[in-house]
């Protein structure tokens, strides 16, 4: 450092002044750390994000250098007057391109040509005045550092503040604007980035300039280091959008951030370690770090690697199933007609109005008959899965009296009751109107299922089918309690899910598919209601519960 | 606007914007390193019968300089090192030198926390 004294009253002043390495510190990582930084992206990414980035961040570099010439005059006058006489330009610069790269990085556009010629028509002045040395009065001898003619400085300030207050707006605006959340979030983080670094470094040179001006402290440029501090706040902001949302398309993630973070940290040290022995040990502990980081993003992108094939692999599955629904829709389409058309021939027939006939073939066409009908309702349900799943189920609400539905299914469904030895009660009030909302098709397929299901499941016994209003939640609902198979605890929360069948149903020889109370459930969450069941175990039958809100 | 204009026009001022900041660098660097002409304000020591500074001491702030002091202005290019040191023992302006003048404390020319010593009533400054 002697060979480099040419003033010693002025390195005497200095060191009295601020601590040498502080003064480092703040201006030589934090510049490299910038200018590396944009150097990466600007590689990575050929963008104009990158580059406008790119500009601020060697901007910012020269700055740190010349500040630091600034502070250095003992290294001779000429050199303080020379670096700090072009210092405001580059200031400029600093702040013009952060508003340039926040417009792109949150607009994806270049900026307005417009908006260019007026940042190079207001930089002008700057421009001229650091030309006639206009910035500048004279070097002060007594405090070793420049003179600056307050009528002049004052006009990059002024540009300063301008952009600050644009950079604030410009992330507002944006934040406002966006509609995605994730889009909100790169907004305030790329906003609050930019905004808080141009502020800290605005605030500093303003406050400092003050100070200075109106002598209340001639070491006031001491605070000037402080708003450097807001480029790494800056590159930590920039650094998470770049892990967390892939900004400027780069597919960094988190351990390759934290392990150049490391890396850096431990290389700074180097700016300010004096002893040979201290720079040894840290050039050695980086030297681990160098390797163990590297071993270590290895790793890490191997698995990220096995995730990204993971992740491929399930949305191709995804895609298969779609087209799996979509062909299921297509073909069960294809089987109805024919379907509908047999059993109606059938049902001809069986009427007599195809004429008369023998007993044994009347025995044979009631088979027949009875086949295509359940064939019919397993296409219906194979169609109403795909409608489900492609969510192409349409819902036409009309408002229905509960208990005129559900006498309607309980006529229907009393021959399948009978046949099967059951008996059964339904108990509501036929002065009360059960009002409710539903698509009267879907939601009488709803209670026709359950319904089904109940018979389905009892060999014998009886079924209670009881409609109430719960006051207290506004609800209607119905109660179809068996006194069937029941169901097992570890069956239960598999029971609306599809192809669910109880264990013991094909022993039993109960005929279904298993989609009944699956779709059930998927038209009453459409319909804002709930289906769900209890039981007291196996062989102690069961309750189904279906509810509805209440229609005004 | 037409696209391609507009890129022309904005490497066009981009141009512009490099080769003025360069102009700049050169004009300052050529300005202060090479040829110095700026001015350097010093404190030289007080010569004999001289209206001197001296600062003005808070009893509360416990060291204080009080020698005296008169200032000079003069042009970097012959400032003496022992001026830069706050060294020199006696001082005169650089023949050379059309700008340097020595400035004598003076109602007109006291700043504050400075007082003056042998004060005459009206600002002296000597070439």
């Amino acid at each position: 450092m002697e060979h480099f004294i040419s003033i010693q009253f002025c390195y005497q002043y200095l060191v009295n002044q601020i601590s040498l390495g502080l003064l480092l510190y703040s201006h030589i990582p934090t510049a490299v750390i910038a200018l590396i930084f944009g150097i990466f992206l600007l590689f990575k990414n050929w963008s104009i994000q990158s580059k406008t980035f790119f500009v601020v961040c060697s901007a910012f570099a020269v700055w740190c250098l010349l500040d630091l010439g600034s502070w250095f005059a003992f290294l001779g006058a000429q050199y303080t007057m020379f670096t700090w006489s072009i210092t405001d330009i580059f200031t400029v610069l600093i702040f013009f391109f952060s508003y340039y790269f926040l417009y792109t990085f949150l607009t994806g556009k270049d900026l307005p040509l417009w908006q260019k010629v007026a940042g190079v028509v207001l930089f002008l002045p700057t421009l001229y005045w650091t030309i006639h040395g206009s910035n500048l009065t004279s070097f002060d001898g007594n405090l070793c550092q420049a003179t600056e003619n307050g009528s002049v400085t004052n006009y990059p300030l002024f540009l300063e503040a301008l952009t600050f207050a644009l950079c604030l707006g410009l992330s507002i605006f944006s934040f406002f604007k966006s509609k995605a959340l994730s889009d909100k979030k790169k907004a305030a983080f790329a906003g609050a980035g930019v905004s808080l670094f141009v502020f800290f470094f605005f605030f500093s040179l303003f406050l400092a300039d003050w100070l200075v001006s109106n002598n209340i402290w001639v070491n006031a440029y001491n605070v000037e280091i402080y708003g450097l501090f807001g480029m790494p706040v800056l590159l930590i902001l920039l650094g998470y959008l770049i892990v967390r949302y892939h900004a400027f398309n780069l597919k960094v993630f988190g351990t390759q951030a934290l392990v150049l973070a490391l890396w850096l940290v431990i290389g700074s040290e180097l700016v300010f370690v004096r002893n040979t022995v201290n720079q040894v040990l840290v050039l050695v502990t980086l030297g681990f770090s160098v390797i163990f980081g590297y071993f270590l993003v290895k790793s890490v992108r191997g698995e990220i690697k096995a995730k990204e094939d993971l992740q491929k692999a399930n949305d191709r599955l995804r895609e298969l199933d779609v087209q799996k629904t979509e062909f299921v829709s297509f073909a069960t389409h294809q089987l109805r007609s024919p379907l509908t058309a047999i059993k109606g021939n059938t049902s001809l027939i069986l009427e007599g109005d195809a004429g008369p006939i023998s007993e044994s073939v009347k025995n044979i066409v009631q088979t027949v008959y009875i086949s295509v009908k359940t064939m019919i309702t397993v296409v219906e349900d194979y169609l109403n899965i795909s409608r489900i799943e492609l969510g192409t189920m349409k819902y036409d609400l009309r408002d229905l009296d509960f208990k005129d539905l559900l006498q309607e299914v309980v006529n229907e469904q009393k021959p399948n009751i009978e046949s099967k030895g059951l008996t059964y009660s339904v108990s509501f009030d036929p002065n009360i109107v059960y009002k409710i909302k539903a698509d009267p098709d879907k939601f009488k397929q709803v209670v026709m299922n359950t319904i089904d299901n109940s018979i389905k499941y009892t060999p014998s016994g009886s079924l209670t089918i009881s409609l109430e209003k719960d006051q207290t939640k506004g609800a209607v609902r119905l109660k179809v309690a068996d006194t069937g198979v029941g169901i097992r605890a570890d069956v239960m929360p598999k029971l609306f899910q599809k192809f669910t069948r109880a264990p013991n149903a094909s022993e039993a020889n109960i005929h279904g598919t298993g989609l009944g109370l699956f779709i059930a459930k998927n038209i009453m969450d459409a319909h804002g209601g709930r289906v769900w069941a209890e039981s007291a175990g196996e062989g102690k039958g069961s309750q189904f519960y279906i509810e509805l809100p209440e229609a005004k | 606007m037409n696209t391609t204009l507009n890129r022309a026009l904005s490497v066009g001022l981009t141009v512009f914007l490099v080769a003025f900041i360069l102009f700049d660098i050169w004009s300052r660097f050529s300005g202060y390193v090479q040829a110095k002409d700026f001015l350097v304000d010093i404190n030289i020591p007080c010569a004999q019968g001289s209206s001197c500074f001296t600062a003005v001491c808070d009893p509360s702030a416990g060291s204080c300089d009080t020698s005296e002091y008169l200032k000079a202005e003069l042009t970097a290019e012959y400032v003496p090192q022992c001026a830069f040191e706050h060294t020199c023992t006696e001082f005169s302006c650089p023949a050379a030198d059309r700008s340097c003048h020595i400035i004598s404390c003076s109602t007109d020319t006291v700043q504050d926390g400075e007082k003056c010593e042998n004060a005459p009533q009206a600002a002296t400054v000597t070439k």
